[in-house]
């Protein structure tokens, strides 16, 4: 469970996040919408650790984070983190060691199914499309199995086959218990996820608390403070 | 902790053994510009004090170029975001990325050096003890420091101006004791104990500096 108490980030004296409080339990699917540049990159780095708070604190499974729990988060971003110079083998063995990754050889094959691309896995990253490159990155975030899933439009660049079969992926991961959010244009996809959150000039419009998976009439909204 | 920084280091061998433009354009310009000093001085042999000034001024350029060079693999795709988000204390990137850069550096130390002997006419050490000390001392200094600067300069814009104007006077007190440590290994200078102390001070605190603020800087 992630949750972000009056969480706000502040950079150079600009506000890029005003204060949200948020609290997002397992088996739960959260879309965050909003236009370029609303902030949505900015909350899900701040939920990553990757940027501090100014204020408030975000925490995962009730305490801060420390290193230990990083292993727990499966974060994508809108550039790949991958090495162009890395075969796609090479990139998913670098990140598993730094992860331990038990059965990693298992492991890489097994994402490398999922994802389809075991017929490119010695080829190096910057020769892949985007396509390609966009489901070696997911195969990366979740080469540890993580039980949060902070996703910044993972669908850029799939076809519409894949697209179906990383949603599928996603479900199946939330249905075993995992915490995924996504930051995401498709208007579609947003509206099957269990809770939207709108972010517009770094406020967070919505908030939702659902400790627990469960139907839209057993989420309970909360007004905290710093809301609009 | 150990497992991150060996991935590290054979991350960064991997990608240059695959490019290899690093370290031949380090060498090159090292080669360059022990030709053209031995043009300046027209066959004559250099003194010892100005050759090894001339060396470590090789070395100090060289030093910027790689490490420039090697953060730019992390910044690619943001890669660097990946090694954040791993389950390690965080000084071991700082490490891992040490290794590496002393590595690639050092190499490109032993490739130049002799080339102060064949081009230049230096003479061949007298002693080789303060050569290999200064040698090794300068390789592991000047990645820790420039391996730290990268870290603070990461978000800033100028980074390429910031990073060789920042480092330069930060390895002064480095730079003055391998300087003195080439230099007597050249002309067999004795008490060179404060010149080893100096070097061994600054390694001490640079190789402590970074395990104890890395995590910090990273934060914020």
């Amino acid at each position: 469970m992630i949750e972000l108490r009056r969480a706000s980030l502040i950079r150079n004296g600009r506000i890029l996040l005003h204060p949200v409080s948020l609290c997002l339990g397992p088996g739960l699917v959260t879309a965050v919408t909003g236009p370029n540049g609303a902030g949505k990159t900015t909350l899900l780095r701040v939920m990553a650790g990757l940027w501090r708070p100014s204020e408030g604190e975000v925490l995962l499974d009730g305490k801060i984070p420390g290193a230990a729990d990083r292993a727990q988060i499966g974060l994508v971003l809108q550039e790949s983190m991958l090495y162009g110079g890395l075969t796609v083998r090479e990139n998913l063995r670098f990140f598993g060691r730094l992860y331990r990754v038990p059965d990693l050889g298992g492991r890489i094959a097994a994402l490398a199914e999922e994802f389809a691309f075991e017929r490119r896995l010695d080829d190096p990253v910057a020769r892949l499309s985007k396509g390609y490159t966009q489901r070696v990155a997911l195969a990366r975030a979740f080469l540890p199995a993580p039980r949060l899933l902070l996703l910044d439009e993972p669908f850029d660049g799939l076809d519409p086959g894949m697209h179906e079969l990383v949603t599928e992926g996603l479900t199946r991961r939330v249905q075993n218990g995992a915490t995924a959010v996504v930051v995401t244009h498709d208007l579609d996809f947003a509206g099957r996820a269990d809770v939207r959150v709108a972010v517009n000039r770094g406020r967070v419009n919505a908030s939702f608390s659902a400790l627990g998976a469960g139907s839209a009439n057993e989420r309970r909204p909360t007004q905290g403070p710093g809301h609009a | 902790m150990w497992t991150a920084i060996w991935a590290i280091v054979q991350k960064d061998v991997t990608l240059e053994y695959r490019r290899r433009w690093l370290l031949a354009s380090a060498v090159l310009f090292g080669f360059l510009f022990v030709v053209v000093l031995g043009i300046a001085y027209n066959g004559k042999p250099l003194p010892a004090d100005a050759a090894a000034g001339a060396l470590w001024m090789v070395i100090l350029f060289s030093c910027v170029t790689i490490l420039l060079r090697t953060s730019s693999f992390e910044e690619e795709q943001k890669a660097w975001y990946g090694l954040l988000m791993a389950p390690v204390d965080r000084s071991a990137i700082f490490y891992g990325k040490l290794v590496a850069n002393t590595l690639f550096l050092f190499l490109v130390e032993l490739a130049v050096t002799p080339s102060f002997w064949v081009i230049l006419g230096v003479p061949g050490p007298a002693s080789w003890l303060p050569l290999v000390v200064g040698l090794a001392a300068g390789a592991v200094g000047l990645a820790a420091v420039g391996t730290f600067l990268l870290f603070l300069t990461s978000a800033s814009e100028g980074r390429e101006i910031l990073f060789p104007v920042s480092l330069i006077p930060l390895t002064i007190p480095l730079l003055l004791a391998v300087i003195r440590l080439t230099a007597a290994s050249w002309t067999r200078s004795d008490d060179l104990f404060v010149w080893y102390a100096v070097a061994g001070g600054y390694l001490v605190l640079f190789g402590l500096v970074p395990w104890l603020l890395f995590e910090l800087l990273v934060e914020v």
